[in-house]
C-alpha cells in the first residue's frame, strides 16, 4: 500500500464536524501517498463529502491536516482553500456558466502564459476544438472532463474528485472512468475520489477507504477489502453477502453449511459471500430453492436453509433452477466475526 | 455583515411611529366609531377587488397558458403589463372617460367605492395573473390526463384536480392583491373612497396634531403586516408542493363560441386594462391643446426630476441589493433570516404609513433631512429594496455556492471570486431589481407627497394633483409620458417573468 517514492500527499488525523446537532466527522484519519488513488466510499450521509470540504479549505473543522508534509489545518492555522493547491472536481461540475471552456481551464493559472498549459490539459482531457464552447452547449461527459482539465491546469499536488460520474448516463460511466484513470496516471496527481456505487471504488482506486457515521472503519486495497473485511457491516456493505448466527467452541464453529476454523468463542456471525456456495443435487438436501434471478452470464439462486436461514448462491448459467427443488448446499470460505453480545 | 444596515429601515418605520402615538402619552387620537368605519370600508373594496382581480387574472393565466389562441404568448404579455399603470392613471382614465365633457361616456363618473373597485380590480389582475401562470407550469399534465382517464370531464378536471394544486398560488396572489388595496392611496384618494390611506392624508393635512394620523398608519400598518405573513405562508408550503413536469403540454384546442367567447375576454381586458387609459389620455390631451390650454410647460423638467431620481434610487437599491442578497441566499442562519424578515416587512408597510413615520422622524430626530432629497431617496430606497433583493437572490439561488468555492480551490481569494464569479452570475439579477425598482420610483405617489423638497414636481406628483384639481389635461399629458418611459425597463422585467 506504500508507492515508491513513500511519502504522504494528504496527512488528515482526528478530523471533526458537526452542522448543528449532526456529526458529519468523528475522529476522521486518512493517509494518501504521493501519486496514489484513494476512494472515501460509503452510504449517503456518512460523511464522505464533508471529509473533502474539509481537507480542502471549503469547511472549517477540528483536528489537523498536512498536504505534502505542509500543515494547512489545526488548532492555530486555517490555510484558506486558495492557498492549499488542491484541486477539486465537484459533482455538479460547477462549471462557471458565464466564460468559455477555455475561460473555465485558464481560471487557476497566473496571468501570461495561460493559453499553453490551457492547450496541453485540453488535449490531456481529448477536448481540443472545444475551446469557445460555452459550458451549457457541451455533453455531460464533455463537461466532466472540462471539470478535470480546470482542476488539473494549476497542477494541484492533490486533486479530490466529489461523486465525479454520477452524473453520467450508465452506458458513458465505465468508459469516462477508465480515461480519468488514465489520465490521473498520466498526470502523476494524487487523487481523492468520494462515492457511493462500490463497484466504482473497487475499479479505480489503489486504495478504499470504508467510511460509516463520520469515520473511516478500513481503508485498504480493493482485493483484500473484499475477502478480508475488518466487520461483518462491511462485508455486508462491499458485495453480497448473508450472515448466519451461530457458537463457536474450541476453535470449531458449524453451520447448515459446512463448518470453519476460528479463534473466536461464543455467539458469532458467519458471513458467506454469494460465489463462495456450492450445490449438488445428489445428496442428502439440507435447503429448498426459494427463488432466483437469471442474469445471462450467471443466476443468483435464493435458498431457504432448513431452520428458515436464507443463503444466496451465485451459480453459472446452468443448470437451472426452480423454485421449491430440493439441493444440499456448503459453503467453500466464510468470515466468522464475534456476534454483538446482547 | 454589513448587511446587517439592512435591518433599519424595516423597523424606524414602525418604531418612529409607535413613539409618535405613545410616547406623547395620550389616549386614542381617533374615535372608536371612525375606526371601525373606516375599517369596514377598507375591508369591503379589499374582499371585493381581491374576488375580481382573482378572478380576471386567473381566467387570463388559463387562457394564456392552456388555449391555443392566437398570438398566444402576446396576449400572455399584454394581460401582464397593465402593472405597470399606477392606480392614480387609472383613476384619472376613468375620471377623464367619463362624467360631462366624458371622452367616452356622458354618463356620472361612478366616484366611491364603484369607481375604486374597478379601477382597482382591473389594475391588479396582473398580479394574479402572473403569479398563476408559473402555478398552471407547475402541474404535471399527467394528473389532468389521469384524472381525464378516470372519466372526468373537463370542468370536472378542472375542479378536482387542477384547482386544488393552484390553490397556494392563487391563495398568494390574493394576498398580494389584498395588501395592494389596503395600502392603495392613488385611486381611493381621486376618487374620493374613504379607506384608511385616504383618512391618513386628510388627517395629516388637517391637522397640525400628527398624532391622529399617526395612530391610523400604526393600524393600517398592523393590517399590512398580517396580510404578508399569510401570504409568506401559503408561499412557503407552495414550495413543498411543486414540482417539475417532465413533458411539454398539448394545448386546449377552442372551436366555435368557445373559441370566440376566450379571444374577446382577453381581448377586452386588453383593451379595458390598456387601450383605454392610452386612448382617453390621448383624447383628452388632444383636446387641450385644440382649446389652447398649457399642456407641457413644465413636463419636460417635471419628467427629468422622475427619471433622476428613478435611477438614482434604481442604483443604489440594485448596489444595496446585492450584500443582503448574498448574506441570505449564501449564509443562511438566524442572522440573515432576520435581514431577510426585516427587508420584506418593509415591502408590505403601506408607503402612506412609511411616509407619517419618515417625517415624524425627520422632524424630530434628523431635522436637516427633512424635505430633501437625499431623505427622499433614502426612503425609495427602503421601499424598494425588497423587490431588488428578491431579483437578486433569485440569481444567487440559480447558481450553486460550488462555483465560488471551485473558484476559491483554484487559488481565488474571496474578492478575485467575488469580482469574478459571483457578480457576474449575479447580474440578471441585478438588473432586473434596478428595472423594478426604476419602475416603482417612477410612480411612486404617497411618500412623495410626504417627503419631497418644496417645489419638486414628478410626473406622479403633477398627475395627482392636476387630477385632484380637475385640469385633466395637464394631468393626461403626464400620464403618457409616464407610461412611455416604463416601457423598456418594463419589457426587462416581462420577459425575465413570463420565460418558460
Amino acid at each position: 500500500m506504500t508507492s515508491a517514492t513513500d511519502r504522504l500527499a494528504i496527512r488528515a488525523r482526528d478530523l471533526t464536524k458537526s452542522f448543528g446537532d449532526a456529526v458529519a466527522l468523528d475522529h476522521f484519519s486518512l493517509d494518501v501517498w504521493e501519486g496514489g488513488v484513494v476512494t472515501l466510499l460509503g452510504p449517503s450521509g456518512c460523511g464522505k463529502t464533508t471529509a473533502l470540504r474539509v481537507i480542502a479549505g471549503f469547511e472549517s473543522g477540528g483536528g489537523s491536516i498536512e498536504i505534502h508534509g505542509r500543515r494547512v489545518l489545526d488548532d492555530h492555522i486555517f490555510i484558506p482553500p486558495e492557498k492549499r493547491k488542491v484541486g477539486m472536481v465537484f459533482q455538479d461540475y460547477a462549471l462557471f456558466p458565464h466564460m468559455t471552456v477555455a475561460a473555465n481551464v485558464a481560471y487557476g493559472l497566473p496571468k501570461g502564459d495561460r493559453t499553453r498549459r490551457v492547450a496541453t490539459v485540453l488535449e490531456l482531457v481529448g477536448l481540443i476544438g472545444l475551446e469557445n464552447r460555452m459550458p451549457n452547449e457541451l455533453s455531460g461527459g464533455q463537461q466532466q472532463r472540462v471539470a478535470l482539465a480546470r482542476a488539473l491546469a494549476p497542477e494541484p499536488e492533490v486533486i479530490l474528485l466529489d461523486e465525479p460520474f454520477s452524473n453520467l448516463d450508465a452506458s458513458l460511466r465505465d468508459r469516462v472512468r477508465r480515461e480519468l484513470r488514465a489520465i490521473l496516471t498520466e498526470a502523476r496527481t494524487t487523487a481523492v475520489f468520494v462515492t457511493h456505487d462500490q463497484e466504482e471504488a473497487l475499479a479505480t482506486s489503489d486504495i478504499v477507504a470504508i467510511m460509516k457515521e463520520g469515520k473511516i472503519l478500513q481503508a485498504d486495497a480493493p482485493a483484500e477489502l473484499y475477502s478480508n473485511p475488518s466487520d461483518p457491516w462491511i462485508a455486508e456493505f462491499l458485495g453480497d453477502a448473508d450472515v448466519i448466527e451461530s457458537v463457536a467452541t474450541n476453535g470449531r464453529v458449524d453451520t447448515p453449511v459446512g463448518g470453519f476454523d476460528t479463534d473466536l468463542d461464543g455467539k458469532v456471525s458467519v458471513i458467506i459471500r454469494p460465489e463462495n456456495l456450492q450445490i449438488s443435487l445428489g445428496e442428502t438436501p439440507n435447503a429448498v430453492v426459494a427463488g432466483t434471478e437469471f442474469f445471462g452470464h450467471d443466476q443468483l439462486v435464493t435458498l431457504a436453509l432448513h431452520g428458515g436461514t436464507r443463503v444466496r448462491a451465485r451459480l453459472g448459467p446452468r443448470p437451472v433452477y426452480k423454485t421449491g427443488d430440493t439441493c444440499r448446499v456448503r459453503a467453500t470460505e466464510a468470515r466468522v466475526f464475534q456476534a454483538p453480545s446482547n | 455583515m454589513a448587511a446587517g444596515v439592512a435591518l433599519l429601515p424595516g423597523l424606524i418605520p414602525p418604531i418612529s411611529l409607535a413613539i409618535q402615538v405613545i410616547g406623547r402619552g395620550t389616549a386614542l387620537a381617533i374615535p372608536a366609531a371612525r375606526l371601525v368605519e373606516l375599517f369596514a370600508s377598507t375591508m369591503l373594496l379589499t374582499v371585493a377587488v381581491t374576488l375580481t382581480a382573482v378572478g380576471i387574472g386567473l381566467a387570463t393565466a388559463w387562457l394564456t397558458t392552456r388555449a391555443d389562441l392566437p398570438f398566444r404568448r402576446g396576449w400572455m404579455t399584454l394581460a401582464a403589463l397593465p402593472l405597470v399603470v399606477p392606480s392614480y392613471v387609472a383613476a384619472l382614465s376613468l375620471i377623464a372617460a367619463t362624467g360631462p365633457n366624458g371622452v367616452l361616456l356622458e354618463v356620472p363618473t361612478p366616484f366611491g367605492f364603484v369607481g375604486a373597485w374597478l379601477v382597482l380590480s382591473i389594475f391588479t389582475a396582473p398580479m394574479v395573473h402572473l403569479t398563476v401562470i408559473p402555478g398552471l407550469r407547475a402541474i404535471d399534465p399527467a394528473t389532468e390526463e389521469a384524472a381525464t382517464g378516470l372519466g372526468a370531464g373537463r370542468w370536472k378536471v378542472f375542479g378536482t384536480v387542477t384547482l386544488p394544486q393552484l390553490r397556494p398560488a392563487l391563495v398568494s396572489s390574493a394576498l398580494l392583491v389584498g395588501l395592494y388595496t389596503v395600502s392603495d392611496f392613488g385611486a381611493v384618494s381621486l376618487l374620493r373612497y374613504d379607506t384608511f390611506t385616504r383618512a391618513i392624508y386628510s388627517l395629516y393635512r388637517g391637522q397640525i396634531d400628527r398624532r391622529p394620523a399617526a395612530t391610523l398608519s400604526l393600524i393600517l400598518m398592523a393590517l399590512a403586516i398580517v396580510i404578508l405573513l399569510l401570504e409568506r405562508r401559503t408561499r412557503g408550503r407552495a414550495a413543498l408542493h411543486s414540482q417539475r413536469p417532465r413533458r411539454a403540454r398539448p394545448l386546449i384546442n377552442l372551436t366555435g363560441w368557445r373559441f370566440g367567447l376566450s379571444l374577446s375576454l382577453i381581448g377586452s381586458y386588453a383593451l379595458l386594462a390598456l387601450g383605454v387609459p392610452l386612448f382617453v389620455m390621448a383624447v383628452s390631451v388632444v383636446r387641450g391643446l385644440e382649446a389652447g390650454q398649457p399642456v407641457g410647460a413644465t413636463l419636460g423638467a417635471e419628467a427629468a426630476r422622475s427619471l433622476g431620481v428613478a435611477v438614482a434610487a434604481a442604483l443604489i437599491t440594485a448596489l444595496a441589493a446585492f450584500p443582503v442578497a448574498m448574506v441570505t441566499t449564501r449564509r443562511p442562519g438566524r442572522l440573515s433570516g432576520w435581514v431577510e424578515s426585516a427587508v420584506w416587512g418593509t415591502y408590505a408597510l403601506p408607503h402612506i404609513t412609511v411616509g407619517v413615520a419618515a417625517v415624524g422622524f425627520a422632524l424630530q430626530w434628523a431635522r436637516p433631512l427633512y424635505q430633501t432629497l437625499v431623505f427622499l431617496l433614502i426612503i425609495y430606497v427602503a421601499l424598494c429594496l425588497p423587490q431588488a433583493v428578491g431579483a437578486v437572490q433569485d440569481s444567487l439561488r440559480r447558481a450553486s455556492p460550488d462555483l465560488e468555492d471551485a473558484s476559491r480551490g483554484l487559488g481565488r481569494g474571496p474578492f478575485s471570486t467575488l469580482l469574478h464569479i459571483t457578480l457576474p452570475l449575479a447580474t440578471p439579477g441585478l438588473l432586473a431589481g434596478g428595472a423594478l425598482v426604476f419602475l416603482s420610483a417612477m410612480k411612486e405617489l404617497p411618500a412623495t407627497i410626504l417627503l419631497r423638497p418644496n417645489g419638486f414636481e414628478t410626473l406622479a406628483i403633477r398627475i395627482w394633483s392636476s387630477t385632484s384639481e380637475g385640469f385633466l389635461t395637464r394631468a393626461s399629458a403626464a400620464g403618457l409620458v409616464l407610461l412611455l418611459v416604463s416601457i423598456v425597463p418594463l419589457f426587462l422585467v416581462m420577459t425575465r417573468d413570463l420565460g418558460d
